[in-house]
């Protein structure tokens, strides 16, 4: 080989510098069980995400509309088009262009997402139609600290505001939780918390996850009869089947014990249901509990085969069938 | 008289690989490389100081911004380019200018053999240049509390400075092997075509191989207090997968299209 000492030299010393860095950066990554959190992606968009969110979740659309589960749901809804939600309405291709969404809310609330909510949203979108489309439905388009931001002041999109933050990074949620989101990208944001951090890097690796503090929530006098929860965090992978858990946290172990008692109840009301329903028995013999200190945990494994039996009953009839006699 | 047997193509390829990377990196062009190479180190460790968002970084678990910054700014949009540029554009352009091309012709090989030898040199040489420079700003701007959690990431970014150093490389190497003034064309290119017509409406800018190579970028768009050169990003993106495949296809394309030039070339 014609080479000289200078190739040899250079190539030693950055082969030498790329093996030794890549060496460093598995052994730190992968070296320590337990050491990485929520990965990929994920760790910067969390960076969009205020640092006080009480609720985070999380749902990776593709793997979502690959699953057996939506195979099993599209099986029994014959329309599987949502024309109403926000998102289509925005003009986006739920199919083509929406990967994963990510959506943050001050705290948890029986009512569904409170308005507050920013709901960041990853996948090839086609900003540039998306734009022209929201301008031509009364969007008004500036920038926002070398952002591309379009607000609604009017209209049936009002009061949303839709931030295209990064190649196939887009925020929507109200003006000022969108600019907020912007404000903290580079300061103060979600990964500074670093409880919640915690808890999301523990559910991280499902398709579908939630994490959410419900101290709140469980003093409102609509959830009086429910033991005071601190957190819970729930998680779910959709390749096999559906398989997850869901975990809450007790304020204290009275509380942990009393919400193990219940679902120890529900648990054995769903399996005496199976004796009338016999296609629920493989799921419901799967759900398992446990309790470790004030931590309870309801964990399940659906096989794919038996999900079309857990799929409501339509008003048309379709659907699991009908309890035997 | 005996009929002169042309080497197979791979043991062609793996001799011009040879001569090319002797050629490729001589006394003073180790040297610039290794500059280039260290120049984005030196700007991570001078904004890893006490002013550094990434020293004030109360968020362990996330790939500081400082560092997707750099990576947008220094690897994306001018390190990558510049390099493939430069190199690839001299993949034969070396040979024209070393007066060797007519040497080699007159060698029993294939004449696409002399780019593609050239052209795996290249990637020797530009990928020894950039990726252990990018991991170097990623020690240098990430704690090592958050490593765990943004070394997949470092390591995609590696992948993706890759798969544009073989693009860029491709297509300059296609332009050296067909015009006489390539690095006259390809400065027009990188600092002229590119940065403009990014920043053109339409679907003109998919004539832009930095639109495919910035979608495959997995940190955000730097905002402006952070960014080097925010203006110069463009915020349109494609798929991983349209943006991989383009790539892929313009690297092959470039290589078949250098490799015909070159054998219809008047030396």
């Amino acid at each position: 080989m014609a080479t000289t000492k200078n190739t040899r030299l250079f190539l030693g010393l950055t082969g030498g510098v790329l093996a030794l860095g890549v060496a460093a950066g598995l052994a730190v990554s992968y070296g320590r069980p337990g050491a990485r959190g929520p990965v990929g992606t994920l760790t910067s968009d969390l960076r969009y995400l205020p640092a006080d969110a009480g609720l985070v979740a999380s749902v990776n659309v593709r793997a979502l509309h690959q699953s057996p589960l939506h195979r099993a749901w599209a099986s029994r809804h014959h329309s599987d088009r949502h024309s109403d939600a926000p998102l289509m309405r925005l003009g986006l291709r739920l199919e083509t262009e929406v990967e994963a969404l990510l959506v943050a809310s001050a705290a948890v609330s029986g009512a569904g997402l409170r308005p507050d909510a920013l709901v960041l949203v990853r996948g090839p979108v086609d900003t540039g139609r998306l734009q022209v489309r929201l301008a031509a439905q009364g969007g008004h388009v500036s920038d926002y600290k070398g952002i591309r931001v379009i607000r609604f002041g009017g209209g049936e999109l009002a009061p949303l505001t839709v931030a295209l933050l990064s190649p196939g990074l887009l925020a929507v949620g109200r003006s000022d939780t969108v600019t907020l989101s912007i404000d903290g990208v580079d300061g103060v944001n979600l990964t500074s918390n670093e409880s919640l951090m915690r808890a999301i890097g523990g559910v991280a690796d499902g398709d579908v996850w939630a994490v959410g503090r419900v101290d709140a929530a469980t003093s409102d006098r609509r959830f009086a009869s429910l033991p005071p929860l601190t957190w819970f965090a729930a998680t779910a992978r959709l390749s096999q089947g559906l398989e997850g858990s869901i975990r809450a946290e007790a304020r204290e172990q009275k509380g942990a014990d009393n919400i193990r008692d219940l679902l120890q109840g529900l648990v054995a009301l769903a399996r005496v249901q199976t004796e009338r329903r016999p296609e629920l028995a493989a799921a419901v013999n799967s759900l398992q509990l446990t309790m470790q200190g004030t931590v309870v945990t309801l964990s399940f494994a659906v096989p794919s085969g038996d999900l079309p039996a857990l799929m409501p009953v339509q008003p048309d009839g379709t659907g699991p069938s009908e309890p035997r006699p | 008289m005996s009929e002169t047997r042309v080497l197979p193509f791979l043991a062609a390829s793996g001799r011009t690989f040879s001569l090319a990377l002797g050629r490729k990196l001589t006394r003073s062009r180790a040297w610039f490389l290794l500059v280039m190479g260290l120049l984005p180190v030196l700007v991570a460790f001078a904004l890893r100081g006490p002013a550094a968002p990434v020293g004030a970084s109360t968020a362990p678990l996330a790939a500081p911004a400082a560092y997707g910054a750099i990576v947008w700014a220094a690897y994306v949009r001018f390190v990558i380019p510049v390099l493939g540029m430069w190199l690839g554009t001299g993949v034969i352009a070396d040979e024209v200018d070393g007066r060797s091309l007519v040497y080699l012709t007159t060698r029993p090989i294939a004449r696409g053999t002399l780019l593609t030898g050239g052209y795996l040199a290249y990637l020797l040489v530009a990928g020894a240049t950039v990726l252990p420079s990018m991991l170097l700003c990623a020690f240098a701007l990430i704690p090592m509390a958050a490593m765990p959690n943004a070394f997949p990431l470092v390591l995609t970014d590696l992948g993706v400075a890759l798969v544009g150093l073989a693009a860029y490389g491709a297509l300059f190497a296609a332009i050296g092997a067909a015009f006489r003034r390539p690095l006259v064309l390809g400065l027009l290119f990188v600092f002229g075509w590119e940065p403009l017509v990014l920043l053109l409406p339409g679907s003109i800018k998919r004539a832009c191989l930095a639109l495919y190579l910035q979608s495959l970028v997995p940190h955000p768009v730097p905002t402006a207090e952070s960014a080097l050169l925010p203006q110069l990003v463009v915020r349109e993106v494609l798929g991983p997968a349209e943006a991989l495949a383009s790539l892929a296809l313009i690297s092959l394309l470039g290589l078949w299209l250098g490799a015909r030039a070159l054998t219809r070339r008047d030396v």
